[in-house]
């Protein structure tokens, strides 16, 4: 974990929206005049196979192209992925865990060997109270945007608002961002 | 300069830049390992934004077959491909180049079956080196960008095929902020395309890629490879003029740290910056290393690689591809660029990131400690591998 970059972990499953929320993240950053770099790692090419999108925030140039391993953030989009993945290989006492998941708070630290701080709600529910669909990806956004320290609410909405307005129109864009700020209200 | 800050991947770098210059054909295979290159200069084609002709093929042989009539027929040509779609297009790439046919395509680096894997490594771009195809090799967006602009210039200047190499997934959709530079300074750059010889000049009736006895065809091959070394001449000019146009200069090689460095890295791609980041974090420990980073392995500029490479102590080569009943693909050829020097530095080799493995920075830098303390003695030369 480099000293003047900020790195994040999104651990998904293809098809949840890992790498458009990274990419939003990532871009929502440069346009605070940040350097950035996102990409994302799959294994199968399948959707519900289990992938990683990895970003990075810097003042000066990025130069490595290596994934990331110990983050300052890590975000996880599917509960069950749980099961499989130690998410210890991502963190630190000083990362940020946020966790879409029912489970309570006390289940997910079990699991956890360092004192980082998690945040874990229900980014499921919140994304179909005010979407109608399960796309995870947007509450969380604005769980990040609240725990992380990195972007403010504000830059994560008016991005959200610029790549979707164009693509899924007013009123899809305009619940998504509803779903953002209900995650940056439930945590 | 007065470029536009985007945030692209490396496919939308490449596409973007093919959209810029808009050729004049553009056939397509459009299945896995298919890149996103293609989808993107599709969508370009789509919305109307070029005019280019899309030719919809059935295999990627096709792709490069009638990427070589187009362009006999005086068509400025580009394409895209990777993989096992590079291995299928094989037989009619070596036509391309010895017909000697400015064709450009923009390359994505996976690996090749079997076992099934698409993902990083550069066995399908290495096993083509030797088919008089010119090529370079981007690190980032940034990069790729360039060099499909750089390249299209450098093909049609000494008339041979250019392929713009970067890296799968790391690079191809990674996004990464980059400049681009406004669509009238492209297309001035590169300029129209006027063919001096083509198949539908009518007035000049010309023959392409004739049969050839053993009276003749020597003679052919000898003019094509000193017509693929023309590149070393041309490709600085090209580097300079669009230095000009961007403020980016591009030699045959980036040297990151190497004038006092006691150990030096080769490495291609993506990989090279990880390197970088290593270095940076251990000459703050004072040790002494930096990074060759190859841009054109085709045609290999040997003579800047051994100045680089001769006054270190310790070479160590990073291949992300594998030779099977061999050494390593770039080693070998980094050897042999040092067999005539008078100060040989020990040359070790690495193999790494086969089929996607990830590298991590720990890694490259046991490997550089590895080096600078000569730890690896016994185990000079031969496959040595990164896992």
């Amino acid at each position: 974990m480099p000293e003047d970059i900020f790195e994040i972990v999104v651990h998904g499953r293809a098809g949840q929206g890992a790498k458009s929320m990274a990419q939003i993240i990532a871009e929502a950053a440069m346009f605070r005049g940040n350097c950035i770099q996102t990409f994302p790692s799959y294994s199968a090419e399948k959707t519900g196979a289990p992938m990683q999108a990895y970003v990075r925030i810097s003042k000066k140039p990025i130069k490595t192209h290596s994934p990331v391993r110990k983050a300052d953030a890590v975000i996880v989009l599917d509960p069950t992925l749980l099961e499989t993945i130690d998410l210890n290989i991502n963190l630190t006492d000083k990362s940020v865990l946020v966790i879409n998941t029912t489970k309570p708070l006390e289940k997910i630290r079990k699991g956890i060997r360092c004192k980082c701080r998690v945040v874990a709600f229900d980014a499921e529910q919140v994304s179909i109270n005010h979407g109608g669909k399960n796309f995870p990806n947007m509450p969380l956004l604005g769980a990040f945007a609240k725990t992380a320290g990195i972007l403010d609410l504000k830059s994560i909405t008016e991005h959200v608002r610029c790549i979707f307005l164009h693509k899924l129109g007013q009123e899809i864009t305009a619940k998504n961002i509803e779903a953002v700020k209900a995650g940056y209200g439930a945590v | 300069m007065s470029g536009k800050k985007v945030a692209l991947t490396g496919a939308h770098a490449a596409a973007e830049a093919m959209k810029q210059i808009n050729p004049d054909v553009v056939p397509v295979y459009p299945i896995t390992p298919q890149t996103p290159i293609i989808e993107k200069f599709c969508y370009f084609k789509a919305e109307g934004q070029v005019d280019a002709e899309v030719v919809l093929a059935e295999s990627e042989h096709s792709v490069m077959s009638i990427s070589v009539g187009a362009s006999a027929a005086g068509a400025r040509v580009m394409t895209a491909s990777a993989s096992q779609g590079i291995s299928l297009m094989n037989e009619v790439l070596s036509v391309a180049s010895g017909m000697r046919l400015p064709i450009i395509m923009t390359v994505v680096n996976r690996s090749i079956s079997s076992p099934l894997n698409i993902h990083c490594d550069q066995c399908s771009t290495m096993n083509v080196r030797d088919l008089g195809w010119i090529q370079l090799f981007a690190e980032n967006p940034q990069e790729a960008y360039d060099f499909t602009i750089i390249a299209t210039k450098l093909a049609e200047a000494i008339n041979m095929p250019v392929m713009v190499c970067q890296d799968g997934f790391i690079t191809s959709h990674c996004v990464e902020m980059l400049e681009i530079i406004d669509d009238k300074k492209v297309k001035g750059f590169v300029g129209k395309y006027n063919p001096k010889e083509h198949l539908l000049d009518t007035s000049r009736p010309l023959t392409f890629g004739a049969w050839q006895l053993p009276n003749t065809y020597m003679e052919t091959k000898i003019e094509q490879q000193e017509a693929i070394n023309r590149a070393l001449k041309e490709y600085p000019k090209v580097a300079k003029a669009f230095a000009k146009i961007t403020g980016r200069n591009y030699a045959f090689v980036e040297k990151y740290k190497t004038n006092d460095a006691d150990a030096i890295m080769v490495a291609t791609c993506s990989t090279a910056g990880t390197v970088k980041a290593v270095i940076d974090r251990m000459r703050k420990k004072k040790k002494k290393v930096g990074l060759l980073k190859i841009y054109m392995l085709r045609p290999f500029p040997k003579t800047e690689i051994a100045k680089a490479l001769e006054k270190a102590n310790a070479v160590c080569v990073l291949d992300r591809a594998i030779n099977f009943g061999a050494e390593a693909p770039l080693y070998t050829e980094i050897k042999n660029a040092l067999f005539e020097s008078k100060k040989k530095p020990r040359v070790e080799s690495r193999v790494f990131g086969l089929g996607g493995r990830d590298i991590f920075e720990e890694q490259i830098e046991a490997v550089f400690n590895s080096i600078l303390s000569n730890q690896n003695k016994e185990k000079k030369g031969g496959n040595v591998y990164i896992k």
